[in-house]
């Protein structure tokens, strides 16, 4: 986190079963979801899922 | 909408999600992957879509004549160089100018030119197209 240009963002974060819904206009985006993990400290511990529009784009992430 | 949902371990968190229009400009090397002889060029490096942008037809030829910038890692690369000890590949990038998140990389091998070498019978002696005299012998044991 150190590195990160932004780091202030990697210091909070939602934990649970969670939908977000925003409201844009017809067209292409760019999603870029950013993670930290400063719980668990070995591979494997958490293990989730992410889909957009009902499209899975992350499985077993 | 945006849905997290436990796998198979924990739940799931984040800490921020980032949403930027598309700007339809893509950019694809091609090929991905090549051989050039040092002093050699290579062409048609590249294709964009979604734009008229200049740089649909890239190359690697002195920069100026693109709207693209080409690297090798962190160096311009404009051509392969003039000479070079050994073989090695080196990372071409292009990036799109109108939108720099848009880059494609391949990889391009420079091997050194070389010249095919004859071997010629018919006899101990030859003359080259140079008229330099060659001769073979054995060595006096």
């Amino acid at each position: 986190m150190l590195t990160r240009a932004d780091p202030k963002l990697y210091q909070t974060e939602r934990y649970g079963n969670f939908t977000y819904q925003f409201t844009v206009p017809n067209g292409g985006y760019n999603v870029t979801l950013k993670f930290a993990e400063f719980y668990w400290t070995s591979a494997g511990k958490r293990i989730f899922n992410v889909a957009i529009n009902g499209t899975p784009c992350a499985d077993q992430l | 909408m945006i849905q997290f949902t436990k796998g198979s371990a924990d739940l799931p968190k984040i800490s921020a999600i980032e949403i930027k229009a598309d700007s339809g400009i893509g950019i694809q090397l091609s090929p991905t992957s090549a051989s050039l002889p040092c002093l050699a060029e290579s062409s048609n490096c590249s294709n964009g879509y979604g734009h008229d942008e200049p740089w649909r037809h890239l190359d690697l030829q002195p920069a100026g004549r693109n709207a693209c910038h080409f690297w090798s890692d962190s160096r311009p690369l404009t051509r392969a160089p003039s000479s070079i000890t050994t073989a090695q590949t080196v990372r071409v990038t292009a990036t799109s100018v109108a939108d720099p998140t848009q880059a494609s990389i391949a990889t391009v091998s420079l091997v050194s030119p070389y010249s095919p070498i004859f071997v010629h019978s018919g006899g101990a002696a030859y003359t080259d197209t140079l008229a330099q005299a060659w001769s073979a012998g054995c060595p006096a044991l």
